[in-house]
C-alpha cells in the first residue's frame, strides 16, 4: 500500500512521521535528528541551505537565511503580522506581484510558499532516503488558527515540493490524534504547544465518533524557545562585558556561537541542574589576544530569567479558558507539545495551573508529525476506523450594517454543509446590496479576514427593511464555499464562489514546481555521483595499494605488464570520470574497478 | 623515474595526469637547490598563456593541480606509498609557504607582458607595480594583500580587483589541493580541555566549533560565513598545526 507521509511543518523545526507495521514512526534526518530546523538559506556561492546547516550560519549570514517563514505563509502584504514580520527579520521581505510578500534571498526573490516548499522537500527527501522509495502523498499540520488562505498556501506549498497533499489538519489535532492512538478516548483535552517562535494553546473534544473539535485556540506567535536562548545570550554577553568590557554583539560569529550554545545549554538544563558553557577563542582582544568564554549556568538562573515568558503563555491559556467559558475542572487532560515543554519549569507551571500534572502520553517533538502521519495512513485505509472529519477552521459569515460580522457557518462545522440566513436593506429605497463574504470569529468585520465580495442588483425600491434577501452559504466535500445572494421578492440571484488563495497564480506555481523538480534532479543527481565517487576512489586507493604485489608477482610475464597497464588505464579513467563529474561513465568504470580488484586480490592470493 | 621535462612536455594535454585525485602537497626535492621564492619562471611558455589585455587573468587551477598529481605520481614512481606524501610543514609556513612551493615548483604563471600605466592615483602607482609583480612571481598571497590595500582606497581600482579575483581563486585552489577533497568529516583531535592553550585566533575558534564530526570540510566552508579562502586557510592552519584531523 502506498505510504502516506504526515509533516508537521513547524514555525522553527519540521518533522515527518508515517506509519510502519501500524505503528507511527518519526523518522530521523541524516543526522539522525528527529527534527530539522525550518531554514533555509542561499551561501554568497549561491547555495542552498536547508534545515541544520542553514540554522549553523543562521546569524553570519543573517541577510540570506529565511527562518519563521510560516509566520508569512497565505498572509497580505497589508496584513499586520507582515509589518511586524518585517520589523523583526533579519532577510528582507518584499511585496509581491498578487499583494503578498516575498522573500529576497541574494539576488532572487521568493514566494513563501516556495520557501516553505523548500523544507517540505527536505522532509520529502528524508522519508525518501528512509523507505527507498519515491513519495508522493502527504497530510501537512498547520496551526488550529490558519485561515483558508494560508491552509491554501501550506497546500501549494506541498505541491510545489512534489507533494499531494492529501489532508491539511490542525497542529492540536494532530497532537490529539497520537495521544488518542490505540485507545478510546473520549475527553476534553488541552493542548499546550510551546515551540521555538510560538505558543499555542487550544481546547479540544474527542468525540468517539472521531470528531476532534477545537472548541478554542490561542497564542502568541512570537513567543517560543527562541525567547529564552536569547534571555541566555543576553546574561552571557553582559557576563563577558562585565569581565572584560567587550561586546560580544558586535561580532556576528560570536553571535552565532552564542546563540548555539544558549540553545544546547536549555536543552541540557532539562535534565540536569548545571551545564557549563565553554566557548573557547570567542573572540580577539584590542591587543590580538584571544578570548574565552567559560561560564557555568544553574537551572534556577534559567528559570529566573525566563519566567516572565513563562507567565505569559499561563495568562494566554488562562484568558482562553476565560473566552471559551471554560472552567480548569472541565478539562480531562493536557498534552504538552514543543521542545520547550521538556523545561521543568513550564511542567511545573502549567501543573500548577490546570491543577494536575500534564499527561506523559505523547511525545512532545513528534506528536503533531506522528498525528498527521496517523491520519495520513487512516485516509487511504478504509480497513481503519479512525475518521477525522473535515471542519472549518474558522466561521463564515458576512459584513453587516455598521461593519459588524454576521456568522452563518460556526467555527468546526463538518463539511459538506450548508447555512441560510435572510437579511434586509438597512436603507431607504436601496437598490443593490454588497455581500462581503468573511471568514473569523470577532463581531467586527475589520479583524476577520475578507474571502471575496460581489453586489446583488436590481432590488425594489422600498423602505429600509422591508426587501428580504436570502444568503446561502455552502461548502461542498472538497471544501469550496459558495454564496449565493437571493431577493425573495424578484427572485435575482447572484452568487460567487470563493476559492482560497495563497497569493500565487496556477502558472507561477507551475513555474515553482518546475524549478523545484529541477533542482531535485540536481540534487539527486549529486548524491548519486557522490555516492559512486566514493566507491570509486576506494576501489582505485585499494588497486592502487596493490599494484607493487601484483608487479612483483606477474614481473616475469609479458601477459601480465599488460594487465598491469590496462589496471592502470583503467584507475586513470574512473579518475578522469570523477573530475569531468561524468556519472555514466564513472558508473562503467565502477564495473571495470571492481573487476581488476578482484583480479588483484586473486593474484596476490595465489602468489602467497 | 619519470623525467621532469618529459612530464613538462606532456602536462597540459594530459588528462590522466591532471585528474590523479591525489592531490598531495609537493615534496621538495632534496637533492634539488631550492630556487629563491622570488626567482621569475620565465621558461614555460606552454603552461598558461595570459591574454595581452589582462595580465592577472587567473592561472588555470587545474594546471597548478596538475602540478602537484604530477609531483605524486613521482613520489609514486620513487616508491613511495600515497600516505607518506602528505607534507607537514612547520606550522609557521603557513600560506606563504603555499605560494612560495608553488612558485618553485610550478612555473604556472610567466612573466606578464609590459603593463599600460595605471590609471589611478598617482599615490597607489607603486603598490600596483609591487602588485603586479608579486602576481608575475607567483606569490599570490602577497599580491591579493596588495591588492586589497590598493582597494582600500580605491574600491573600484579594475586592475586591483582583477588581481584580487584572480589570486584568490589560485590560493582556494592551492589550499583545497593541500586539504584534500572536501567531502572528509574533519574531528578536533585536541582534547576539549587543551583547547584553550593553543595559538589560535577568534576566527579559527569560529571555524572549530563547526568541527563537530559530522560537518564535512565543504559544509564547514558553506557554514562559516567567511570568504572560501579565509575559511579554507584556516581548515589548512589547523590541519597543519594538527588541531583538527580525519579519521
Amino acid at each position: 500500500m502506498e505510504k502516506v507521509i504526515g509533516i508537521d511543518l513547524g514555525t522553527t523545526n519540521s518533522c515527518v512521521a508515517i506509519v510502519e507495521n501500524g505503528q507511527p514512526t518519526v523518522i530521523p534526518n541524516r543526522g539522525g535528528y528527529k527534527t530539522t530546523p525550518s531554514m533555509v538559506a542561499v551561501t554568497e556561492a549561491g547555495k542552498r541551505l536547508v534545515g541544520h546547516i542553514a540554522k549553523r550560519q543562521a546569524i553570519t549570514n543573517a541577510e540570506n537565511t529565511v527562518y519563521a517563514a510560516k509566520r508569512l505563509i497565505g498572509r497580505k502584504w497589508s496584513s499586520p503580522q507582515v509589518k511586524n514580520a518585517i520589523a523583526t527579520s533579519s532577510y528582507r521581505i518584499v511585496e509581491g506581484p498578487h499583494h503578498d510578500c516575498r522573500i529576497a534571498l541574494r539576488d532572487k526573490e521568493f514566494s513563501v510558499p516556495e520557501v516553505s516548499a523548500m523544507i517540505l522537500q527536505e522532509m520529502r527527501v528524508i522519508a525518501e532516503d528512509y523507505l527507498g522509495h519515491s513519495v508522493q502523498k502527504a497530510v501537512i499540520t498547520v496551526p488550529a488558527y490558519f485561515n483558508d488562505n494560508q491552509r491554501q498556501a501550506t497546500k501549494d506549498a506541498g505541491e510545489i515540493a512534489g507533494l499531494d497533499v492529501i489532508r491539511i489538519i490542525n497542529e492540536p489535532t494532530a497532537a490529539a490524534l497520537a495521544y488518542g492512538f490505540g485507545r478510546n478516548v473520549e475527553k476534553t483535552v488541552a493542548v499546550y504547544d510551546l515551540g521555538g517562535g510560538t505558543f499555542d494553546i487550544s481546547i479540544l473534544e474527542i468525540a468517539q465518533n472521531g470528531v476532534f473539535k477545537v472548541i478554542a485556540t490561542a497564542g502568541d506567535t512570537f513567543l517560543g524557545g527562541e525567547d529564552v536562548d536569547a534571555r541566555i545570550v543576553d546574561w552571557l554577553v553582559q557576563g563577558f562585558k562585565d569581565e572584560h568590557q567587550i561586546d560580544l554583539r558586535q561580532d556576528r560569529m560570536a553571535l552565532q556561537r552564542l546563540k548555539d550554545a544558549a540553545e544546547k545549554a536549555k536543552c541540557e538544563l532539562s535534565s540536569v541542574r548545571e551545564t557549563e558553557i565553554n566557548l573557547p577563542f570567542i573572540i580577539s582582544s584590542g591587543r590580538n589576544e584571544a578570548l574565552h568564554l567559560q561560564r557555568a549556568l544553574a537551572r534556577n538562573v534559567l528559570e529566573e530569567l525566563s519566567s516572565d515568558l513563562i507567565e505569559r503563555t499561563v495568562d494566554i491559556c488562562k484568558q482562553t479558558l476565560d473566552d471559551a467559558r471554560l472552567e480548569k475542572d472541565e478539562i480531562d487532560e493536557i498534552l504538552l507539545v514543543g521542545g520547550m515543554t521538556r523545561m521543568p519549569k513550564i511542567q511545573d507551571a502549567v501543573a500548577k495551573f490546570f491543577g494536575r500534572d500534564a499527561s506523559k502520553g505523547v511525545h512532545p517533538d513528534e506528536c503533531v508529525a506522528l498525528g498527521a502521519a496517523i491520519q495520513g495512513a487512516a485516509l487511504i485505509d478504509e480497513s481503519q476506523e479512525m475518521i477525522l472529519l473535515d471542519v472549518t477552521p474558522h466561521a463564515l459569515g458576512i459584513m453587516t450594517f455598521g461593519s459588524y460580522f454576521e456568522e452563518l457557518i460556526p467555527q468546526n462545522t463538518t463539511v459538506p454543509t450548508s447555512r441560510t440566513k435572510i437579511f434586509t436593506t438597512s436603507r431607504d429605497n436601496q437598490t443593490a446590496v454588497k455581500i462581503l463574504v468573511m471568514q473569523g470569529e470577532s463581531e467586527k468585520a475589520e479583524d476577520n479576514e475578507v474571502l471575496g465580495e460581489f453586489i446583488l442588483t436590481g432590488l425594489r425600491r422600498a423602505p429600509k427593511g422591508q426587501v428580504e434577501i436570502e444568503v446561502t452559504f455552502e461548502i461542498n466535500a472538497d471544501g469550496i464555499v459558495s454564496v449565493r445572494a437571493k431577493d425573495l421578492e424578484t427572485g435575482l440571484e447572484q452568487s460567487i464562489q470563493v476559492t482560497a488563495t495563497s497569493g500565487l497564480t496556477r502558472d507561477e506555481i507551475k513555474n515553482m514546481i518546475d524549478s523545484a523538480k529541477e533542482h531535485m534532479v540536481e540534487r539527486r543527481v549529486s548524491e548519486e555521483f557522490e555516492g559512486l565517487k566514493q566507491e570509486a576512489q576506494k576501489l582505485a586507493a585499494e588497486i592502487e595499494k596493490l599494484f607493487p604485489q601484483v608487479e612483483q608477482i606477474v614481473a616475469a610475464s609479458d601477459f601480465g605488464r599488460e594487465a598491469i597497464d590496462k589496471a592502470r588505464g583503467i584507475v586513470t579513467r574512473a579518475r578522469a570520470a570523477i573530475d569531468k563529474k561524468d556519472t555514466a561513465a564513472l558508473k562503467e568504470h565502477i564495473e571495470g574497478l571492481s573487476r581488476t580488484q578482484r583480479m588483484f586480490k586473486g593474484v596476490v592470493a595465489k602468489g602467497q | 623515474m619519470v623525467d621532469d621535462d618529459e612530464l613538462d612536455k606532456s602536462w597540459p594535454d594530459d588528462d590522466a595526469e591532471k585528474n590523479r585525485p591525489t592531490l598531495a602537497p609537493p615534496q621538495p626535492d632534496p637533492k634539488r637547490e631550492p630556487e629563491p621564492a622570488t626567482k621569475p619562471k620565465r621558461e614555460t611558455p606552454a603552461v598558461l598563456r595570459l591574454d595581452s589585455a589582462s595580465q592577472f587573468e587567473r592561472p588555470d587551477p587545474s594546471a597548478v593541480i596538475s602540478r602537484r598529481g604530477r609531483e605524486s605520481l613521482l613520489g609514486l614512481a620513487d616508491g613511495a606509498p600515497a600516505d607518506d606524501l602528505s607534507l607537514d610543514p612547520e606550522p609557521s609556513e603557513a600560506l606563504d609557504l603555499v605560494a612560495a612551493e608553488a612558485e618553485r615548483a610550478t612555473p604556472v604563471v610567466p612573466l606578464p607582458p609590459p603593463v599600460p600605466p595605471a590609471q589611478s592615483s598617482g599615490r597607489i602607482v607603486e603598490p600596483v607595480t609591487e602588485m603586479r609583480e608579486r602576481f608575475s612571481l607567483g606569490d599570490y598571497s602577497g599580491a591579493l594583500v596588495v591588492a586589497e590595500s590598493i582597494l582600500e582606497e580605491e574600491p573600484s581600482h579594475a586592475e586591483a580587483l582583477q588581481c584580487e579575483t584572480s589570486c584568490r581563486q589560485v590560493l582556494e585552489q592551492m589550499y583545497t589541493a593541500r586539504i584534500g577533497p572536501l567531502d572528509r568529516v574533519p574531528f578536533v583531535a585536541v582534547p576539549q580541555e587543551q583547547l584553550r592553550w593553543l595559538n589560535l585566533d577568534h576566527r579559527a575558534g569560529f571555524v572549530l566549533s563547526h568541527v563537530d564530526g559530522n560537518c564535512s570540510l565543504e559544509q564547514i566552508l558553506d557554514v562559516s560565513g567567511m570568504p572560501p579562502l579565509d575559511a579554507l586557510r584556516i581548515l589548512f592552519e589547523l590541519l597543519q598545526q594538527r588541531v583538527i584531523g580525519f579519521r
